[in-house]
């Protein structure tokens, strides 16, 4: 059995005040009488052995016990289910292979399947820093290689560019750092990020971009919040350089109102507004070739602004479009793809509907509730979804509680008529 | 409720307020009236007015007697003067023996029983009977005359608290009493039955009607709320542990009930009539009950 609300179980320490009470109760008065004579027959006669626990008491007791159960609100959890949740970080940094050769994210498998039947849920750095204040007690995060990583995390962001294999893995970006784990296999090599040589396992600060949320006001959840870094990744090993020409991080909002800003680096060549990036980004974001055409440049880099922007959202088959209308025009190439994986599509269809969806500043959406948040809300508030099983036995077990504390209540007023 | 500790004496002022004084002088014509319409044949020594004067004798004639104390009836059968005598007038007298031990502090029943007295003198003396009142400690000359009542009062105030009932020392210490209808009433709540039945029995030697007002709280013998007593005797200062569960409520009841019973058998027994009196009610009732009963 679990509670919800634990702390109500402190009510059970009204139990040892019934019970002084009680004990105050049954302290004998002392009295004045005129004479001993009615007293005698009283005191002479052998009375029935006294009960240790009088049965107002005992009711009172179980009232209060069931209430202070009732509100702490329990549940029970259905047989063949596992009460073990596991929230497991597949973070770029979980795949950096550690001095015994294992991942990070391997070592936690490993965990996980030491445990035996646990609901596993992956998750991203955010989720995993929510998930650690969580209360329930029956909640494990699985995160081990956390060393070197501060602040708010964010999704796994990117690899390298068109499909070549240059070596990284996967980059995470927490909080104005940036931590990525180099492949093992790729043989010596220098990485850069942002064109300086950095060492691999060690965080770097790059300026925050902005955030774009597609959820419902209430029902945020990570998965629809996009954090949007510029960034570019540069490897060379020993074959020659090899860049990514452009990433862009995918994560958790942190604040709002900021501006997205897309950089486009390749190489040493000059960055222009108009210049076409592709970059394929894992976790499904996809930068059109010509998006950036026409776009409003400031010092080599685009610029859309977020806030006060009307924005198109347009959904095909794999692709969720997001378009901004640039100098007071819409333009087709302005658009931001973002390649639809299979879970989110039916969620994202779920939000946007399936057909093109104008919306404005203040959004519109063909369904009520349906806000472009900009990220500003927390994406996730910690909560897994509680199993169907759970729920049924937390109800049952509140009516049980509910029925029990009516039978006591039926027994108090019972027993106060009768007067015992 | 509990019984209560001894409380310190109260003025008879407080006791015999003018509210008090006026509800008996209703109750005076009240009870008269009564009397009246059962034609006569009640009499109350407590509403009957002045004595009666009873004839004792002839004797002869001897100068200075008054010529209307000869009886001329005489004369004529026997053909010498001869005056009749009559005894002195023979007056009501109301005894009032007092319990004022310390059982009977408890639940008002002390200020209840010299209310009860005070009224019952106030009667008395309004009906031309000569009241005393008298406890263990001590006793009041008779007094006489409506208009000695404060001294009645004064003398009821004087009566002594004292630790340990001693009816049979009361009535022992009682001024004797006169030739006329002599009519006793006990104020007591009786705990003692041997000593109460003793006091009543050389009482009933004595009066020609014992009257007894058994005062005793509803309250005392009403089961108790509560579970476990410490209950100390207010006479012998005993302290008893006890435990009222159902069973020993049920036993405290009936111990009531038979002591009650119990004292009812005893007046009956020694001819004395007993009326129970509760502090909790109406004294003026229980005034009238005694009265109209104490033929």
């Amino acid at each position: 059995m679990t509670f919800d609300a634990p702390w109500a179980l402190l009510g059970l320490l009204l139990l040892a005040l019934l019970i002084l009470l009680d004990r105050l109760r049954r302290r004998p008065r002392e009295v004045v009488w005129p004479s001993l004579q009615l007293w005698r027959a009283v005191a002479e006669a052998p009375s029935a052995p006294r009960r240790r626990i009088d049965l107002l008491l005992l009711l009172e007791c179980a009232a209060v016990a069931l209430l202070s159960l009732g509100a702490a609100e329990p549940a029970l959890a259905t047989r063949g289910e596992s009460s073990i949740y596991v929230v497991r970080d597949v973070g770029a940094h979980m795949h950096a292979r550690r001095a015994d050769g294992r991942t990070a994210l391997e070592a936690t498998d490993a965990e996980i399947a030491r445990m035996g039947k646990a609901r596993v849920r992956d998750a991203s750095g955010a989720l995993l820093e929510a998930a650690a204040s969580m209360p329930s007690a029956d909640l494990r995060v699985l995160a081990t290689n956390r060393e070197g990583v501060e602040g708010e995390g964010y999704v796994v962001v990117g690899r390298a560019a068109d499909g070549d294999n240059t070596g990284i893995d996967a980059i995470d970006v927490k909080a104005g750092r940036i931590w990525f784990a180099v492949a093992t296999d790729g043989g010596p090599r220098e990485v850069t990020v942002n064109g300086a040589r950095v060492e691999t396992g060690k965080g770097y600060e790059i300026p925050f971009a902005g955030t774009l949320s597609i959820a419902e006001p209430d029902n945020l959840a990570a998965d629809n919040t996009f954090a949007l870094r510029p960034l570019s990744v540069g490897v060379r090993d020993e074959t020659g350089s090899k860049l990514v020409r452009a990433a862009l991080s995918v994560g958790t909002p942190t604040r709002e109102g900021d501006d997205l800003v897309i950089r486009a680096a390749r190489g040493g060549e000059t960055v222009r507004g108009a210049d076409c990036v592709a970059t394929d980004i894992f976790e499904g974001l996809f930068l059109d070739e010509c998006v950036w055409d026409g776009v409003a440049t400031r010092e080599g880099e685009g610029i859309l602004t977020w806030r006060g922007r009307a924005v198109a959202a347009w959904l095909d088959e794999k692709t969720l479009w997001l378009g901004m209308p640039v100098d007071g025009e819409w333009d087709d190439n302005a658009t931001l793809a973002l390649l639809v994986e299979k879970a989110k599509r039916k969620r994202a269809e779920a939000l946007l509907g399936p057909l093109e969806v104008i919306a404005g500043e203040a959004v519109v959406s063909p369904k009520p509730g349906l806000v472009w948040t900009k990220g500003v809300d927390r994406p996730w508030d910690g909560r897994l979804p509680e199993p169907q099983g759970r729920t049924r036995g937390r109800t049952a077990l509140r009516a049980a509680l509910a029925l029990a504390a009516a039978a006591v209540l039926a027994l108090y007023v019972r027993a106060i008529v009768r007067g015992t | 409720m509990a019984g209560r500790r001894p409380r310190a004496p109260f003025p008879m002022s407080m006791v015999f307020d003018e509210e008090f004084r006026r509800r008996l002088e209703v109750l005076k014509r009240l009870v008269a009236k009564a009397l009246a319409g059962r034609g006569g044949a009640g009499r109350s020594p407590l509403v009957e007015r002045g004595g009666r004067v009873e004839f004792a004798g002839h004797r002869p004639y001897a100068s200075g007697d008054e010529a209307r104390t000869i009886d001329w009836n005489a004369y004529a059968r026997l053909e010498t003067l001869v005056v009749k005598e009559f005894e002195a007038p023979k007056e009501a007298h109301l005894l009032l023996v007092l319990d004022r031990s310390a059982s009977m502090a408890a639940f008002g029943k002390d200020e209840a029983a010299l209310r009860l007295a005070a009224a019952l003198g106030w009667l008395g003396l309004a009906a031309g009977a000569r009241v005393a009142c008298t406890s263990c400690r001590g006793a009041s000359p008779w007094i006489t005359a409506a208009e000695r009542f404060p001294e009645l009062l004064q003398a009821l105030e004087k009566v002594p608290h004292d630790g340990v009932a001693d009816l049979p020392a009361a009535v022992e210490r009682a001024p004797p009493l006169g030739t006329g209808r002599r009519t006793a009433v006990v104020l007591s709540d009786l705990y003692e039955a041997e000593p109460a039945a003793r006091a009543v029995a050389a009482l009933r030697r004595r009066a020609d009607a014992v009257v007894i007002a058994h005062v005793v709280a509803n309250e005392e013998v009403r089961v108790p709320a509560g579970e476990g007593f410490k209950v100390r005797d207010a006479e012998t200062g005993e302290v008893l542990d006890v435990r009222l569960d159902a069973h020993g409520r049920e036993r405290f009841r009936a111990a009531a009930e038979a002591f009650l019973k119990d004292r009812e058998a005893l007046a009956a027994r020694h001819g004395a009539r007993l009326n129970r009196v509760a502090p909790e009610g109406d004294l003026i009732v229980a005034v009238e009950r005694i009265v109209v009963g104490a033929q």
